[in-house]
């Protein structure tokens, strides 16, 4: 039972392979001249999101009515400098999905 | 709670499903086919333990979603995972687990029909939500509906069947002896059915190799194996001999049957296992 254990929790690397973001705008590593207006997220398969984190902060989610391929929301005001945004989904067919990326203002 | 402990929780919530589920189903299946006597208190108890797991598995969809406890109670969350395949499992082991409760009930004949009823409900809702569901292929649908339904009634007739051996050895040949005939033809579709399925799932033979899923689906084809020979060994051996009067062949059989109960819950901790952490 020991050894099945310690196998299962050696498996969530396994986990969150049901939808991937498959980009961001801005994209992950951007440097950027201005702040963006808006960030966008194109996945695979239809999603909603759930939680938006910037910089360690909620941000506001746009409205979805259904699960959709691309969200757009509109992003906090952002001063120069390194900015990670950390997302949170559910995928349609029920699982939950999570990613981050990063995008320097300079 | 950090990743692991959350994925944890959610294997112990699926296997609690799964055994619950495939036992609950499979003994109203084998006491509608063959009349076999069905401990009333322990389809009470796999009731309460399917009932349970099932909400278990919902609310923790929404805590790993959102990473927070509060979230498994959070009503827009909840009602966003309802409208996904999670929530059309959960609404279709409702109407099963219903339907059974009403076939526990002193009701007559009839109730043998509503518990078959309520365990199709049951099962369907492993064929709605999962990774064979995301192929959104009918066929392939209807090969995990093939699959699951006889593994259940293979699982569901093990208790009975043990206590049968240990107390009326007559009547457990009867019934084992009744059960090979339908394994005989039941248990190749069921492979079959469980080959298609991984090759659809895998897309080649060599991912099962290759892939950490492949493996784990490996390693569950090891537990069938398992679950064969014993299987083999009552059709050949010990039935035979009960039915010859052979009283020491009932011993034999308990044990065999043992062995094959504690492979099916091997093969359901590592299905658990498959579903809760990654796809192939």
């Amino acid at each position: 039972m020991k050894h099945l254990l310690i196998i299962l929790l050696l498996l969530p690397s396994l986990a969150f392979s049901h939808s991937k973001v498959s980009a961001t705008v801005p994209v992950n590593g951007a440097i950027l001249d201005i702040a963006p207006d808006d960030f966008t997220f194109n996945f695979d398969k239809t999603i909603r999101l759930v939680s938006v984190v910037v910089n360690g902060e909620s941000a506001t989610l746009p409205d979805q009515d259904a699960f959709a391929k691309t969200i757009i929301m509109t992003a906090p005001a952002l001063d120069k400098g390194r900015h990670t945004v950390e997302w949170r989904g559910l995928s349609s067919d029920g699982h939950p999905v999570s990613g981050t990326f990063t995008f320097t203002v300079q | 709670m950090d990743l692991n402990q959350w994925l944890l929780f959610a294997f112990l919530a699926k296997f609690g499903v799964l055994i619950g589920t495939f036992w609950l189903a499979g003994l109203c299946l084998v006491r509608l086919v063959f009349g076999v006597h069905v401990n009333l208190r322990l389809r009470g108890i796999l009731w309460c333990l399917t009932t349970l797991s099932s909400l278990a598995v919902f609310a923790l969809t929404a805590g790993i979603l959102m990473d927070s406890i509060a979230g498994m109670t959070d009503r827009v969350i909840l009602g966003f995972i309802w409208e996904t395949p999670v929530g059309t499992a959960l609404a279709l082991r409702v109407i099963g687990l219903g339907l059974v409760a009403i076939s526990l009930l002193p009701i007559g004949r009839i109730r043998d029909l509503i518990g078959v009823i309520g365990s199709i409900a049951l099962l369907t809702s492993f064929v709605v939500s999962g990774h064979v569901s995301g192929l959104n292929s009918v066929w392939v649908s209807g090969l995990l509906a093939f699959h699951i339904a006889i593994a259940a009634f293979w699982i569901g007739i093990l208790f009975p069947l043990h206590t049968l051996a240990l107390n009326d050895p007559k009547d457990a040949a009867r019934v084992g002896q009744k059960f090979g005939q339908f394994a005989i033809v039941l248990v190749p579709v069921m492979m079959i059915a469980g080959g298609a399925m991984a090759w659809q799932l895998m897309g080649s033979i060599n991912a099962l190799l290759t892939t950490g899923y492949g493996n784990l689906l490996m390693i569950k084809v090891a537990g069938v194996g398992v679950l064969m020979l014993g299987a083999a060994l009552n059709k050949l051996r010990f039935i035979p001999a009960l039915l010859e009067d052979d009283k020491t062949a009932a011993d034999g059989l308990a044990q065999t049957i043992e062995m094959e109960g504690a492979a099916g819950i091997f093969i359901l901790a590592f299905t658990a296992a498959l579903t809760s952490f990654g796809g192939p």
